[in-house]
């Protein structure tokens, strides 16, 4: 038995000295030196996956998993850019005709480029893409609990979606190389009109071999067996997509990470680029030891670094290079603006004055950060093109008691607790609130995740700041899923069964990004579309002018953008709390690393290669 | 002894059952609509209720509770361990993959506790009050003082940030490279092995210092045994029993995880696969793995009374 147990041990340590090879330790190929870059895998590092690799985000959409979707699945008609821009791909598409049908609904005829293969060799054909909408649209996805909305503004979308009818009318394959979509005319003009035609080819040949796609003027239906089709797309292709047709082929994904090989059959991005690194792994690592990994060698690339301390080490390193954006969104303090207190204006503007967002974007960001005052990011192009008039008209809500009191004396909460007082400024302090008419404390419960120092630097602040205003505040925490499930589903629970006005929460803004489905419609008010449960007639109604602006009156659309910034800015939904400046970081080997805050380094992987 | 165990296996059964009844039952109170946290944030309004109901089906978990119960009993007859709404998949597929990390991550731990362990408890008791002794009551002081997260970085700092010797966390790139594994297990089996050595060596230890204080040791003494048969022959094959206890108890470990090690090294583990789910709410799979830890500690037991009649003549289990 001992020695049974000393070889043991000697095999494990001899295993480990053995190989060890010194550099950076992990003993895999990722060795430093120019010589050795010729091959080299590209490592990079990610805190968790849930191994979700399809082309939709129909089952799921961990933004983990995107990365390694960006990377393996393409050849979409449209492209974003990394300026963030709608364009049509040229490589994958030869000629888009738009035309006008009978109705008045407005028909694209989109050409493939001769040549496009799926990465085992088989042509990409017209079938594919009219096989896609079929499979995102259909009932069968539905039942099995995904949910799609690609193709949803289709004509025949509704009746195929919901089973009426085997047909999908405004899709269909012309010949090989050619297939046309029709959009409703109701649905235009709308300003990301290019986002209706994202769509990424399926593999026919691998998931619907049994069927064929066949149309007539009616549109297009699957011969085949589509539940049984969208029952290999949902339980093994999403796993391990092997058969796709982006710039990287799917190899395996074990103990949560991921591993893909050039695919070279890929014919390119739309500016006709194709990947030089052979090899890339997308790792989960502890998240508070990337930048060291990163200094030290044992990954490549760290994206979307915040922590000042994080960032001071990185920039100090000799072998790591940085890429540094405006993020695209805003961490924020969203209320449920039906309930309680948070019902009234007045308050919600007291609340986003009381926040010293300054301190929070040094204490928590170490000064990598600014503030916004509305539904914006620093980065998009309208903000650029309005800042001066934006910044003219927008209330700023920087941190102020007094402006809070102000704002708070003009709301129903301006008494003692009798009802009848009027509230004094001078005996502001804890226990001494402000009441409504029916002798109701201004009472403000929020909501924050465990372990966040957000929560904790919010607490910090309205434990002190809040009494000041008369405001009495009370925090509680839970986890993510919990925080989750306030948020989003509260709004539809009777009030009987709801407690929270205010959470600690984060916005990313889509490539396409409409206000009408990210949260402030009434259409859509008390459900996770709308969870702030804001319902104002003039905010819809600029809304709807806003994403209904054609595509080609930019200039007007920024005017609009402009008259819905202050609206929002007026209602204040949620307070906009910091918008980060993201960090992200990589081995200085590396050529072209030049993310955007529109395009990560797996959308821009065809401009990277070792030097 | 047979007898003895298939009474002891029957036993096991209700033991189980109100176990599962209770874990759950416990999932059932918990907070929040695991059918509502499957479904992406940006799915349409529209689309949502019918994506709802559709899950729900799927799930059973449009049955009465009872319901649910008794068929989530017959899945894990079948050894179906029902489906994790964290990542879309059968529990047991969520599940293979780490608890093969676990099993061998928790091996090398055990391998060297137990060596170490005993070799070091019954030095220490041999040269008790000198030097050695002195240092392995130190080194158990401080293992058990000391939290896991902190041994961990610690070494992270020296041996991968400072020597480079060894990767910080993760898991190996090539999963067929034996000595890339090694390498990736050296720091969170020494993590793990001091943690565990803390409380094992102290144990060995006292059972030996208990041992050599009978009057069967003076006598081998008084007889001329060489003080090797002496040590290992006499005193030692007496002090096992409380050594079994401890030893049993940890093979319950290699299946439990290592959550806070598994976390801080990054290491795909069953701990690690816990503290998602239970982040998460992924009710299935929390259930699923704490009925495997509650069958393995119960089995553990079993096997401990069992191990005791081997190793200790005096014991008959009847």
């Amino acid at each position: 038995m001992k020695k049974l147990v000393a070889v043991c041990m000697v095999a494990l340590m001899a295993l480990a000295g053995c190989s060890s090879n010194g550099g950076n330790g992990n003993g895999d190929t990722n060795n430093g030196g120019n010589d050795a870059n010729a091959g080299k895998e590209l490592v990079v590092a990610t805190f968790d996956m849930n191994g979700d690799f399809h082309q939709s985000e129909g089952f799921g959409n961990s933004s983990y998993d995107k990365n390694v979707r960006d990377l393996i699945h393409g050849y979409s008609p449209v492209a974003f850019t990394a300026d963030g821009e709608w364009i049509v791909d040229e490589t994958v598409i030869k000629e888009l005709v738009k035309s006008e049908d009978a109705d008045g609904n407005t028909v694209y005829t989109w050409t493939l480029n001769d040549g496009l293969k799926w990465n085992d060799g088989e042509p990409v054909t017209a079938d594919d893409y009219v096989f896609a909408y079929l499979v995102a649209g259909s009932p069968q996805l539905v039942a099995a609990g995904a949910s799609d909305s690609t193709g949803e503004n289709f004509v025949g979308y509704t009746e195929y979606h919901t089973g009426e009818s085997d047909v999908l009318g405004g899709v269909k394959k012309i010949d090989d190389s050619t297939f046309s979509v029709t959009v409703s005319k109701d649905k235009l003009p709308y300003f990301w009109e290019l986002s209706f035609m994202r769509v990424y080819p399926y593999p026919m040949h691998v998931l619907g071999a049994d069927g064929a796609i066949e149309t007539t003027d009616e549109g297009s239906k699957f011969t085949g067996d589509l539940a049984e089709a969208v029952n290999k797309f949902g339980s093994d292709y999403r796993f391990a997509p092997t058969v796709s047709c982006g710039p990287y082929s799917f190899i395996s994904f074990e103990n949560k990470q991921v591993k893909m090989v050039k695919n070279e059959n890929f014919a390119g991005t739309w500016d006709k680029k194709t990947p030089s690194i052979e090899t890339i792994i997308v790792k989960t690592v502890n998240a508070t030891l990337d930048v060291d990994m990163l200094v030290n060698g044992e990954v490549d690339i760290v994206q979307g670094v915040v922590e000042g301390d994080k960032i001071e080490k990185a920039k100090a390193a000799e072998n790591v290079q940085e890429s540094t954006y405006a993020r695209n969104g805003f961490g924020n303090v969203p209320m449920h603006t039906d309930f309680g207190a948070t019902k009234e204006k007045e308050v919600r503007h007291a609340i986003a004055y009381i926040l010293d967002k300054d301190d929070l974007i040094n204490n928590i960001l170490g000064g990598y950060g600014t503030t916004v005052n509305s539904d914006y990011s620093t980065a998009s192009w309208t903000y650029q093109a309005k800042k001066s008039e934006l910044d003219s008209k927008l209330i700023n809500y920087a941190f102020s008691i007094d402006k809070a009191n102000a704002e708070l004396d003009n709301s129903s909460y301006k008494f003692e607790a009798d009802g009848v007082t009027p509230w004094d400024v001078t005996k502001a302090g804890e226990g001494y609130y402000r009441h409504n008419a029916a002798g109701e404390p201004l009472t403000i419960t929020h909501l924050g995740t465990n372990d966040n120092p957000v929560t904790d630097t919010i607490e910090l602040q309205l434990k002190q700041n809040a009494p000041k205003a008369g405001i009495d505040f009370r925090i509680e925490r839970t986890d993510f899923a919990g925080m989750l499930d306030a948020y989003y589903y509260g709004g539809a629970k009777p009030d009987s069964e709801r407690k929270y006005n205010t959470f600690n929460m984060a916005t990313q803004f889509s490539d396409a990004p409409d206000p009408y489905y990210s949260s402030y419609a009434c259409d859509f008010a008390g459900t996770p579309s709308n969870p702030s449960n804001i319902c104002d007639p003039e905010l819809d109604e600029i809304i709807q002018r806003l994403r209904h602006t054609s595509s080609e009156n930019a200039e007007e659309f920024a005017d609009i953008w402009v008259e819905y910034q202050v609206k929002w800015n007026d209602l204040m939904p949620m307070v906009p709390i910091y918008a980060n400046q993201y960090y992200d970081f990589a081995d200085a080997d590396l050529n072209g690393f030049n993310t955007t805050p529109f395009a990560s380094w797996a959308q821009i992987i065809c401009d990277m290669s070792w030097k | 002894m047979i007898k003895y165990s298939i009474k002891r296996i029957l036993s096991l059964i209700p033991v189980v059952f109100a176990i599962s009844i209770v874990l759950f039952g416990l999932n059932k109170l918990m907070p929040g609509d695991p059918v509502a946290m499957m479904i992406p944030t940006n799915t349409r309004p529209d689309q949502y209720q019918m994506v709802y109901d559709a899950i729900e089906e799927n799930l059973g978990l449009d049955k009465p509770v009872p319901v649910q119960y008794v068929n989530w009993v017959k899945n894990i007859a079948q050894g179906e361990l029902g489906y994790s709404t964290t990542y879309n998949k059968p529990v047991k597929d969520v599940l293979a993959e780490p608890l093969k990390n676990t099993i061998i991550l928790n091996g090398f731990v055990l391998l060297f506790s137990l060596t170490i362990s005993i070799f070091a408890g019954i030095w220490s008791a041999i040269k008790r009050g000198k030097f050695v002794d002195q240092f392995w009551q130190v080194f158990s002081l401080i293992g058990m003082s000391m939290p896991s997260f902190f041994i961990g970085l610690c070494l992270i700092s020296v041996f991968a940030f400072k020597l480079k010797w060894v990767p910080s966390n993760g898991m190996p790139t090539d999963l067929s490279d034996l000595a890339a594994w090694a390498r990736y297990l050296v720091l969170p089996v020494t993590t793990l092995t001091i943690m565990s050595l803390a409380g094992t060596i102290r144990y060995v230890r006292n059972a030996m210092l208990d041992a050599l204080s009978q009057d069967y040791i003076r006598t081998a003494r008084s007889k001329g045994l060489s003080e090797k048969v002496v040590i290992y022959s006499h005193a030692f094959r007496n002090a096992l029993i409380p050594i079994i206890t401890v030893v049993i108890a940890q093979i319950g470990t290699l299946f439990g995880g290592s959550m806070v090690a598994e976390q801080i090294f990054s290491w795909n583990g069953l701990g690690r696969v816990l503290v998602t789910a239970l982040n998460r709410r992924d009710s299935m799979t929390v259930i699923a793995l704490n009925m495997f830890y509650a069958v393995i500690y119960l089995v553990s037991n079993f096997v401990c009374d069992l191990a005791y009649a081997l190793v200790d003549p005096r014991i008959k289990l009847d």
